[in-house]
């Protein structure tokens, strides 16, 4: 019981990545970009193990079949793993294909095997941002900044000098097989996700990304610091945790927990009920012979070791039955729920063992106390 | 000769009306035996509790060896008990999954150490030299009282307190237990309080007294009498 609350956390951990990533890796400077080996040296480094998964992303503000979107480079399938709960119709995008989010395929009334226009917008000559307005050929760039385009997709709504329409200057581009549709609820919907070299050779950003999203275990430690270790570990980046689901992660998980130590309490409780009353009806039903011995000289000092050395020979016995059975068990749940091999933590045994003695030692002075009551008169007496 | 009880005014009361005892004086001399007689609910097996340590007076006074015993506390009545006073009850008070030489042992064990030898020696003065491992439940009644008596001498008590030993036996087995007894007391001069129902057992003793309602109301035969 102890050791499956212990487990718990860890496997429940896992499965919570499902909820996406909650570590965000973005380039210290900040308009600039990183190299996408950065990916690898996470999964790969010292938090390694830490590490569930990891993603890159590129931005790249976009004219797609004419209108504005966000073109988004990443490895389809890691980031997948990043954020499990994208819903995907149709294969991953291979070179030359694009995943289009809901409201593109929306917009562009677009379905699997559709063929796309996509443009990359130019930049300005400001060299900020990315985009310029063709109306006042102003910059787009708060709306087209790297930050923001990572999160609201928001691409050439409107111009935020002139508040005109959009068209947005474009350069090369070239005509893409829409191979999937993602539907996500989120940001996700107003990407163009492309495979990242396809991106990083049409916006000629070479090796660059503009983020990693990385999905770190928090069974051991909190987000936050994984983000600090992280970034510690890797020159130029700067993490971001994302609050809410790390706060929530770990906030289900505590509670999780909790509920599980209640429960080992409650059956503590219950075992500890049964032995006061095993141990009381043992003494009752020995009372002739309890009374015997006291009647042929023992003290109720001699009688009350015996009675709590029977107790605790029980209590060790009962602790190895119910470690064997523990561990049969934890492995059984382990494998029906989580769908993982999970094992009896091995801190949780002493624990246990402990718990039991003293379980059982604080029941047996009860029945001691009881047989310490016992009249030695009553062997003179008939029964 | 010595007094090894002497007992002065004793009353037992369980509540303001059940009176068990209503003042008993008595003496028993040290070697003697004494055959207590009476009517069931007579107060015969509260006199023996409280002779044997096992109960305490409500009034009166009480010495047991040169003791004063009433005003014990429950943790000295135990320590008394263990070292001056052997018992033997009705039933056949035996520990069923010991075996008869452990069921002895066991006194011993309670009172000092536990001697084999000693013990296995205290069964074959009994007559069961030839039945030291069985269990009680392989041994005849009077056998199994005959362990009992064995176990009650293990620590050479000076007094023996016997409760109708032989309540629950046929009458071979009955003389057989009060052989024993008569060889104890004449050859090692054990004293020995016997209460019994039976009026034929009183020959075994130096000397009988009857109990009724709690009240001491003769003692025939005063041929042991006691000197102070
Ligand atoms: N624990 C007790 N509580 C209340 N009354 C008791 C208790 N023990 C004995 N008595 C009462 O004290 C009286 C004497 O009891 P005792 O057992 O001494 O009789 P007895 O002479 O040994 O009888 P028997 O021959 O049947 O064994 C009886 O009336 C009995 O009901
Ligand atoms: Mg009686």
């Amino acid at each position: 019981m102890l050791s499956l609350s212990v487990g718990v956390r860890a496997n429940l951990s896992t499965e919570i990545r499902r909820f996406g990533a909650n570590i965000v890796l973005y380039p210290q400077a900040d308009d600039g970009l990183l190299d996408d080996s950065v990916g690898p040296r996470v999964e790969k480094g010292a938090l390694g193990s830490r590490i569930y998964a990891s993603a890159p992303f590129l931005h790249q503000p976009a004219v797609v079949s004419g209108k504005p979107f966000d073109l988004v480079g990443t490895d389809f399938a890691d980031a997948l793993k990043v954020s499990p709960y994208w819903r995907v119709t149709g294969s991953a995008p291979t070179k030359g294909q694009v995943a289009v989010g809901a409201d593109v395929a929306a917009a562009l009334k677009l379905e699997p095997g559709s063929s796309i226009d996509v443009r990359i917008a130019k930049p300005t000559s400001s060299g900020k941002g990315s985009g310029a307005c063709r109306s006042c050929h102003g910059s787009l760039g708060a709306e087209h900044d790297r930050r923001t385009s990572g999160r609201l997709a928001q691409v050439g709504s409107n111009c935020l000098s002139c508040h005109q329409a959009h068209p947005i200057a474009t350069s090369t581009g070239y005509v893409a097989t829409v191979s999937a549709i993602v539907s996500t609820g989120g940001d996700e919907d107003g990407w163009v996700i492309a495979p990242l070299t396809d991106v990083q050779s049409l916006s000629k950003s070479g090796n660059r990304i503009s983020y990693l999203r990385v999905s770190a275990l928090t069974d051991s430690e909190p987000a936050e610091k994984t983000a600090a270790r992280l970034s510690g570990l890797i020159d130029g980046v700067r993490p971001e945790v994302v609050g809410s689901v790390a706060s929530a992660e770990d906030n289900l998980l505590g509670k999780v927990q909790l509920l599980l130590a209640l429960l080992t309490a409650c059956v503590a409780g219950m075992s500890a009920l049964g032995l006061f009353s095993m141990l009381g009806a043992s003494v009752l039903e020995r009372t002739g012979e309890i009374g015997l011995v006291k009647a042929i000289g023992a003290s109720n000092g001699s009688v009350s070791r015996q009675i709590v050395a029977e107790a605790a020979v029980l209590a060790v016995a009962g602790a190895a039955l119910g470690l064997l059975a523990g561990a049969g068990i934890v492995r059984l749940i382990g494998n029906s729920v989580f769908g993982a091999s999970m094992s009896l933590t091995i801190g949780a045994v002493p624990v246990a063992v402990a718990s039991c003695l003293l379980l059982a030692i604080s029941a047996s002075l009860a029945a001691a106390r009881r047989a310490a009551r016992i009249d030695p008169a009553i062997c003179l007496r008939g029964e | 000769m010595t007094n090894i009880v002497e007992i002065a005014g004793l009353e037992k009361r369980y509540d303001e009306r059940t009176y068990a005892l209503r003042g008993i004086d008595l003496r028993i001399a040290e070697g003697e035996w004494l055959t207590i007689l009476g009517p069931s609910g007579s107060g015969k097996s509260t006199l023996l509790n409280m002779l044997g340590c096992l109960d305490r007076p409500t009034a009166g006074s009480l010495q047991v060896c040169g003791v004063e015993t009433s005003g014990m506390k429950q943790r000295e009545l135990a320590v008394f008990r263990r070292e001056n006073v052997g018992l033997v009850f009705q039933q056949q008070h035996v520990i069923p999954y010991l075996t008869a030489l452990e069921n002895v042992m066991l006194a011993q064990y309670y009172h000092s150490v536990a001697d084999k030898d000693a013990a296995s020696a205290a069964l074959q003065h009994v007559g069961l030299g030839h039945r030291l491992h069985h269990v009680p439940g392989k041994l005849s009644g009077g056998e199994q009282q005959r362990v009992c008596i064995a176990r009650a001498l293990i620590n050479q008590p000076k007094l023996l307190l016997a409760d109708e030993p032989t309540g629950n036996l046929d009458r071979a087995n009955a003389c057989n237990v009060y052989d024993m007894l008569s060889k104890l007391h004449q050859e090692a001069g054990q004293t020995i309080v016997l209460v019994t129902h039976d009026e034929s057992a009183a020959e075994y003793g130096d000397r009988t007294i009857r109990i009724e309602d709690g009240r001491v109301v003769e003692s025939p035969h005063r041929a042991c009498s006691v000197a102070s």
